[in-house]
């Protein structure tokens, strides 16, 4: 669910209150807290795009001030991302909503797609600010604070397009090569990581499948009630129990509006989160690959005698390290990783469950209504009767 | 699940059977009477009392669908479905029942059983069959006769004809009924002894409705069209196997190539009795009818226009219009205005001979003052727009202003045109009335046009009798008689009434099987959710159990709809039997109708007779008829000829009121009796319904607890993950 409280557009369940300070990394020690809101729409002669206000609150010493305000645009957002990748190679970094095409939805409205978008956002950055090692880093802060002049300037100091790029071809080339020796906890992890990326689609799947057809159910509702009300027009001893039935169409038909708008802002946008995480860990497991591949690659060097052995030595020793270093991470991360999505895939069902419940619980009240007004209806006739 | 207390008059579970309003003796003694007795007349409601009451202490189910292969008539093989119906007498002492009967029938003998009493019992309106092919499917559902699922529901169905027929207060008395129930073998021709085939060509004989006939002129001639030689004279000849009697018209008529206006009427007259029995027997070529039935209104009314231009003669047509004038009263305004139109269109033929028709007009301010009113009234009619005769005022105003047109204008007229125009003009007039619709505006136009009338004949007496009936007409239309006018408003709001129960009906039937689909839909979609937790449950840990058993309830949950849709499609069956019954109101009112212009035309026929005998008494002849240009031609009779038609017509004119006077007490009958039923056709309507509606909300209640039964345990479930 939701990581942030205070923010004055996200509705927040107890439920999910609960959830949060149970299930923080570091809940005592939470001091940064990020909204993002307000989009706004910029139309300019070669671009048209939309930018986000992001507001930032922390008592942390090392912010100049304790409020910060700023407005940024999905490309910087894509620029934070692309540098914590940089420098935390095998971190598991929170996923940004695709560039396009944002659950299932979009092609309804445009709002919707903004909406939808600005609450990943929103949530992206949270899971940015309570992840132990990311929420220190550098550039987040810059993102965070500067202004924009001083934002691009920061951006061109980043390796350009092209190198980025370079890396992604050589990670390429070194995961079709292959690891050789992947040890066996890496082995597991990305068995796990296949299988759950395959379900976690399939989910995702299966989820938006279910919004569709309720949201089809919802429509054909629409005639469902207003034909009883037609039909009460001629029989003049059913209007009553026409009427009424009509009525409790119409209120189970608003459950069910109110079941959809659950499922989407509950668990939705949880399960494609995930979907977009399966991804991420992808690469993050690329990235763990590659490191080694060149740790691999100079130890093959050095037996086959190639090059200085001295200077390979060297790097293999430095090359040993970051290995080291890179796996010590992903592994810590994991973990942190794994118990969070069990908790949010946990309460994110769970919600879904209560929902129905809830709706059904709704569509149950209106009916026995229905049932006691009409059988009361009935003894009074009776009873008129034999009077 | 709660249930409201069952209503015993219900008859949707096997129930004990009590019609109402008779007394509880003499039970053992009528059994066995009745068991004994030699079939009687079933004609004779009277001598049928006794059957009541074996009924009375009698349980009626059917028990058993069976699909059986057999050779139909036509020695073809074909697959149908038996059912079994047991009766059970049930004792006073113990309240134990004993089977009396059981035995086989099959949909078509239930059909058969229900065509039969359609004819007898023509003021009842009847119990309707189960859907013969199921209808309003949504896609889990099969359209197939065969389908189990289908079969058990239209077992329930049949099973609730039978008993809706057995607590009827007349229809349970039925000898045929009774032998339905109880004797397998030889029941098909006991009901074809009845003669009620016949019965339908005998009240068919006593209405020869013209307008049929000309309908039915073309669809002969149109079919003739579309079969080749062969197939044709299959047609007669089934034709005349149902219709032995009238085979020396038929095969003759259709032979000649110019057919007389006469021939043709005959010839019409005998297919529309066919048209009438093919509700009963005719099924194959049904169809035919079908398809043609949107062109044919049109041709049908296009006929006597074009044949009024075409013979201008005096003495055909009054007789055309006189006879067709009740007849439009039948159609709705929408086919005639668009007859109106073509008929204008009419290249030299409508137009212009109208346009010759100018009416010389010296009419006063009076008239001129009375006509805007006509003419604003159609722009006022704003909602007819929105009717479903789906007309713009505009076109409305359009034809009617170019009535009026033809009715007013300056120019000279010819004494005889004037009187042919009078009569067409009041015959637009009479379409217009019939329509309702137009009901204010008619008014209008009548008094404009009767100022106008009298305004124009400067006060002098009216002294074409043709002129007199026309104003009667007018008047009877205008303040009518009260009992008559009554009748028809009843039967007019019956008709309004079926035929909204119907739309409303299929309306929500179809409404809800889409409903239904998406259900189904969302349901089932849920289903997907267990397969893929389970697959899930294997690589994680933790979570794997929750999992595992959450995807179990996902699974209950998708299956749970299978039974949820399946009680609602009983829901949906109570609808069904509410939408067929909507067409037998159909029938009774049509039988009205029917009665109605009956009673019309033989007060039509008597009142021509009474004219013709005072012609030839007085020997003056006031109107242009065949007669009178016979007796111009060819000379006065000798008066020993007159005497003795005058005696043959006194006779037929002591017939006709004779007639006439049954005919009305018939007719009284009928309605009385007619409505009786409606009445309690109503009542029964009224509870069924209620009861159905409370029935869905129970099964919503029950739906709903379901639900939420099935996600409590899921999110139990998923919070011990």
């Amino acid at each position: 669910m939701d990581m942030n409280s205070f923010s004055p557009v996200m509705p927040t369940s107890p439920l999910s209150m609960i959830n949060q300070i149970k299930f923080e990394d570091e809940p005592d020690l939470k001091d940064l807290f990020i909204t993002v809101d307000e989009p706004e729409s910029h139309v300019t002669t070669i671009e048209t795009f939309i930018t986000y206000r992001i507001i930032t609150k922390t008592s942390r010493g090392e912010f100049d001030s304790s409020e910060f305000e700023v407005r940024r645009r999905y490309q910087d957002f894509l620029w934070l991302k692309g540098k914590l990748e940089e420098s935390h190679p095998t971190l598991i970094i929170p996923p940004l909503p695709e560039k396009f095409i944002v659950k299932g939805m979009v092609e309804r409205f445009n709002d919707d797609f903004i909406e939808t978008r600005r609450k990943a956002l929103h949530k992206f950055l949270n899971r940015i600010a309570d992840h132990p090692t990311l929420t220190f880093n550098e550039d987040f802060k810059v993102f965070l604070t500067a202004e924009a002049w001083d934002l691009s300037s920061h951006k061109k100091q980043g390796p350009g397009l092209l190198s980025r790029m370079g890396q992604t071809v050589k990670a390429v080339a070194s995961s079709m090569r292959g690891v050789k020796n992947r040890p066996e906890e890496f082995m597991e992890m990305n068995n796990f990581i296949e299988i759950f990326s395959q379900k976690i689609n399939l989910i995702d799947k299966i989820s938006q499948r279910i919004y569709k057809e309720e949201r089809e159910y919802f429509d054909e509702m629409k005639e469902y009630g207003p034909i009883h009300i037609l039909w009460s027009a001629s029989e003049e001893d059913l209007v009553d129990i026409l009427k009424g039935i009509a009525s409790c169409i119409d209120k189970c038909r608003k459950a069910t509006e109110r079941r959809m708008s659950g499922l989407s802002e509950a668990l939705l946008p949880v399960v494609h989160e995930y979907v977009l995480y399966s991804e991420m860990l992808m690469g993050v497991m690329k990235r763990r690959d590659q490191i080694q591949a060149e740790l691999d690659s100079k130890i093959e060097a050095l037996t086959s005698k190639k090059g200085d052995p001295h200077l390979l030595t060297e790097e293999i020793g430095r090359l040993e390290d970051k290995v080291e270093c890179a796996n010590n991470a992903l592994k810590a991360d994991w973990e942190r990783w794994k118990q969070n999505m069990q908790n949010d895939i946990k309460s994110a069902f769970t919600d879904m469950a209560e929902e129905n419940i809830h709706y059904y619980e709704q569509c149950l009240a209106t009916w026995e209504s229905f049932l006691t007004s009409q059988t009361e209806l009935h003894l009074e006739e009776d009873s008129e009767d034999k009077l | 699940m709660e249930q409201t207390p069952p209503d015993p008059e219900r008859q949707m579970q096997p129930a004990l059977l009590k019609p109402p309003g008779h007394p509880d003796s003499g039970l053992e003694a009528a059994i066995r009477e009745e068991a004994e007795g030699a079939p009687e007349d079933s004609s004779g409601l009277g001598t049928m009392t006794e059957n009541n009451f074996w009924l009375k202490k009698i349980e009626i189910s059917v028990s058993e669908a069976e699909k059986r292969t057999g050779r139909n008539a036509m020695n073809m093989q074909e697959t149908y479905t038996a059912y079994l119906i047991e009766t059970r007498s049930v004792e006073h002492a113990d309240g134990q029942s004993v089977l009396t009967d059981s035995l086989w029938r099959r949909y078509s003998e239930f059909e058969l059983l229900r065509n039969y009493l359609l004819v007898y019992y023509p003021h009842i309106v009847v119990p309707p069959l189960p859907e013969k092919r199921a209808e309003f499917v949504w896609h889990k559902l099969s359209a197939d006769n065969m389908d189990p699922d289908f079969v058990e529901r239209r077992r329930i169905g049949l099973e609730n004809f039978l008993l809706r027929v057995a607590s009827h207060p007349i229809l349970c008395r039925d000898k045929i009924f009774y032998l339905f129930l109880t004797q397998e073998g030889n029941w098909k021709e006991t009901v074809n002894e009845t003669g009620f085939q016949l019965k339908v060509t005998i009240c068919v004989n006593d209405l020869p409705s013209p307008f049929m006939v000309i309908r039915l002129i073309l669809v002969v001639h149109l079919v003739r069209q579309f079969m080749d030689e062969a197939d044709f004279q299959l047609l007669l000849g089934h034709l005349c196997v149902l219709l032995p009697v009238s085979m020396h018209f038929m095969v003759p008529a259709l032979g000649e190539e110019d057919m007389s206006v006469e021939r043709i009427l005959q010839l019409g007259h005998l297919i529309f009795q066919l048209s009438v029995m093919h509700e009963c027997a005719f099924h194959s070529h049904m169809f035919l009818f079908h398809c043609l039935e949107d062109l044919v209104p049109i041709l049908s009314m296009l006929i006597p226009i074009l044949s009024f231009l075409q013979y201008p003669q005096p003495l055909l047509l009054p007789q055309v219009l006189e006879i067709e004038a009740p007849v439009f009263l039948y159609l709705d305004v929408k086919l005639f205005l668009r007859v109106l139109e073509l008929f204008l269109q009419v290249e030299g033929l409508g137009l212009q001979l109208l346009l010759n028709l100018r009416w010389p007009c010296n009419a006063g301010a009076a008239e001129a003052a009375a006509l805007p009113a006509a003419f604003s009234v159609p722009t006022a009619l704003g909602p007819t727009a929105a009717s479903p005769l789906a007309l713009s005022p505009l076109s409305v105003a359009h034809l009617l202003q170019e009535l009026l047109d033809l009715l007013l204008p300056p120019g000279s007229l010819h004494p005889q045109k004037h009187f042919q125009l009078l009569q067409l003009s009041v015959l637009f007039l009479q379409v217009i009335t019939a329509s309702g619709l137009f009901l204010e505006l008619h008014l209008h136009v009548i008094q404009g046009f009767w100022h106008w009338q009298t305004g124009q004949r400067n006060g002098s007496e009216l002294d074409n009798p043709k002129e007199v009936e026309l104003m009667d007409w007018m008047i009877s239309r205008r303040y009518g008689m009260k009992e008559k006018r009554r009748n028809y408003r009843r039967f007019t709001e019956l008709k309004h009434y079926s035929d909204e129960l119907q739309s409303v009906i299929s309306h929500l039937l179809r409404v809800r099987a889409r409903v239904a689909d998406r259900l189904y839909g969302v349901y089932k979609v849920h289903g997907n959710y267990g397969r893929v937790f389970s697959e899930w449950s294997a690589i994680e840990k933790e979570m794997g159990d929750g999992l595992q058993s959450a995807g179990h309830h996902m699974d209950v949950y998708a299956s749970s709809i299978d039974d949820i849709l399946e009680d609602e499609e009983h829901y949906a069956d109570q609808l069904k039997e509410y939408l067929f019954y909507a067409e037998a109101l159909r029938a009774v009112c049509r039988k009205h109708e029917l009665m109605q212009y009956d009673l019309e035309m033989a007060a039509q026929d008597l009142a021509s007779k009474k004219q013709q005998c005072e012609e030839l008494a007085t020997g003056t002849v006031r109107t242009f008829s065949l007669k009178g240009m016979t007796t111009k031609l060819f000379g006065q009779e000798t008066p020993e000829q007159r005497e003795a038609r005058i005696k043959v017509l006194e006779e037929q004119i002591n017939e006709g009121e004779q007639q006439l006077k049954s005919k009305n007490l018939e007719g009284r009958e009928f309605v009385k009796n007619a409505w009786a039923d409606i009445e309690r056709f109503k009542e029964q309507k009224n509870r069924d319904l209620k009861e159905a509606l409370i029935s869905y909300a129970i099964m919503q209640i029950s739906m709903c607890k379901k639900g939420i039964q099935v996600w409590t345990n899921a999110k139990e479930c998923f919070s011990k993950m």
